[in-house]
């Protein structure tokens, strides 16, 4: 799955999205989750897959069964009652519903980021028009965050050295958070002049047509796999359209 | 440019037709300024501080986000359809590097860069009840934007201490987005006020120099 291209991992992204939340039957989500963790587990990622899923999905799911487990506006059903507390199965089953939509659209961005190099991808992007001004600033942070990191690091200690209270009433943290982001920002815009003229002196904003270093072709497959992916989400969309026009 | 900073208050001066004919003209090369080198470098800075400013935040264990400094610093230096870009891209690169749950609120992001950009123009940062005053309707509208979103797509959850306020709204009868969108203005109104306080407070210390340059902040000066 690495070796597809970063478009087609795109186009599957949005296939898999619109079944997720547009195909009007509950359960694809369930089905989608199933399928991308096979894909995960086919590929020898499915631990640290499941990882990342789960820590970023955990706090969503939890609360949704509790809240709408719990409080559900409108439910008919009592399943149990926990003291003055009344679970109604329709909140159950909404709750259950979200979560496995919340679970299958992490999965997918997860799965996603995980087989794709984030430069390939913009590259190929840019291969297919995208505007190399967008690629730039997306590269761009991407490289940037390691050192925006250290220097917030670098910025929070030598504030604390100066006597900077960082522990305190809320008013006093405030006004701490000010005297950080300062010089996290104005330090960070003096280097902004300067790097622009070094991409002006690159030819930065030259137009016309330009030859990539990369190379993004894909596996012979890759075309069928695509037009696949945008099967799919035309079936997600068209389940919702075929819904709304057919209630019942 | 100017004309359009003149539109806003057209009402106080009167706008004559031939400066609205300049504003409409003007459109695609007021695009082309907004997006020149310097914006583009300014903006993968400022998406950094969005996503730094959150180190900030933890090790000060302040109960907000500020998750949108930097798109709003954007909008104000360089104009709403670059503040609203970068929203967009801000988000888009959080999901891919840290929480893949942001992807969603990319549409806020890019509401909130267009949004304050606007209000730049309109001269809402230059003094700071004004600055104040932005930051409660960008707080607004980023409510009303989210809303749809965290009901639609998270069933009424987010993964801020506003999940509790929503419950509680629940549990006392409301409907799910008038709930949401209760706990969504308490929360979002009182983090996007401190941004734009805090947005102002930078433009405000920026030096001359730097100033100067960016297309919008001249309005400022």
């Amino acid at each position: 799955m690495h070796l597809l291209t970063p478009a087609t991992k795109l186009v599957g992204a949005l296939g898999f999205l619109s079944l997720i939340f547009l195909f009007p039957w509950p359960w694809t989500a369930g089905i989608v989750l199933a399928v991308l963790s096979l894909l995960a587990a086919v590929s020898s990622l499915w631990r640290k897959f499941a990882g990342i899923v789960f820590r970023a999905a955990l706090p969503y799911v939890l609360m949704l069964l509790v809240m709408q487990s719990l409080f559900f506006p409108g439910g008919a059903t009592p399943l149990l009652r926990l003291a003055w507390f009344t679970v109604k199965l329709e909140g159950v089953m909404y709750a259950t519903v979200t979560a496995l939509r919340i679970l299958a659209m992490v999965a997918v961005f997860v799965l996603v980021q995980m087989v794709t190099h984030p430069a390939a991808m913009m590259a190929d992007l840019e291969q297919r028009g995208l505007s190399s001004k967008v690629t730039y600033v997306v590269v761009s942070t991407l490289n940037i965050l390691p050192f925006l990191m250290g220097r917030a690091g670098a910025i929070l200690d030598a504030q604390r050295s100066r006597g900077l209270e960082t522990e305190g009433s809320i008013l006093r943290r405030g006004r701490a958070l000010l005297s950080l982001i300062g010089p996290l920002v104005v330090g960070t815009i003096n280097d902004v002049q300067d790097r622009a003229v070094a991409l002006e002196l690159r030819g930065f904003s030259r137009t016309g047509t330009r030859t990539f270093l990369t190379d993004t072709s894909g596996p012979p497959c890759d075309r069928a796999l695509r037009l696949v992916m945008w099967g799919l989400a035309a079936v997600g969309l068209l389940g919702r359209v075929v819904a709304w026009v057919w209630p019942g | 440019m100017r004309a359009l900073g003149q539109f806003f208050q057209g009402r106080r001066r009167g706008v004559s037709n031939r400066k609205r004919e300049v504003w409409r003209m003007s459109i695609g090369q007021e695009l082309k300024k907004e997006f020149s080198t310097l914006t583009l470098v300014l903006m993968p800075i400022a998406i950094g501080i969005n996503i730094v400013g959150g180190v900030f935040i933890v090790a000060l264990k302040l109960p907000i986000y500020l998750d949108s400094i930097g798109t709003v610093l954007v909008g104000i230096l360089a104009g709403p359809w670059a503040g609203a870009v970068t929203g967009l891209l801000a988000n888009v690169i959080w999901g891919l590097t840290i929480d893949p749950v942001a992807f969603p609120f990319a549409i806020t992001a890019f509401f909130i860069g267009l949004v304050a950009g606007f209000l730049g123009r309109a001269g809402m940062f230059r003094t700071l009840p004004r600055a104040l005053l932005s930051g409660a309707i960008i707080g607004v509208m980023a409510a009303t934007v989210s809303t749809p979103i965290v009901v639609y797509v998270f069933g009424g959850v987010t993964s801020s201490g506003s999940t509790f306020i929503t419950a509680y709204l629940l549990a006392t009868g409301r409907q799910l987005i008038q709930a949401v969108f209760s706990s969504s203005i308490i929360s979002d109104v009182g983090d996007k006020l401190i941004t734009c306080l805090v947005a102002y407070l930078i433009v405000r210390n920026l030096p001359a120099r730097l100033r100067s340059r960016f297309a919008q902040a001249r309005v400022l000066a």
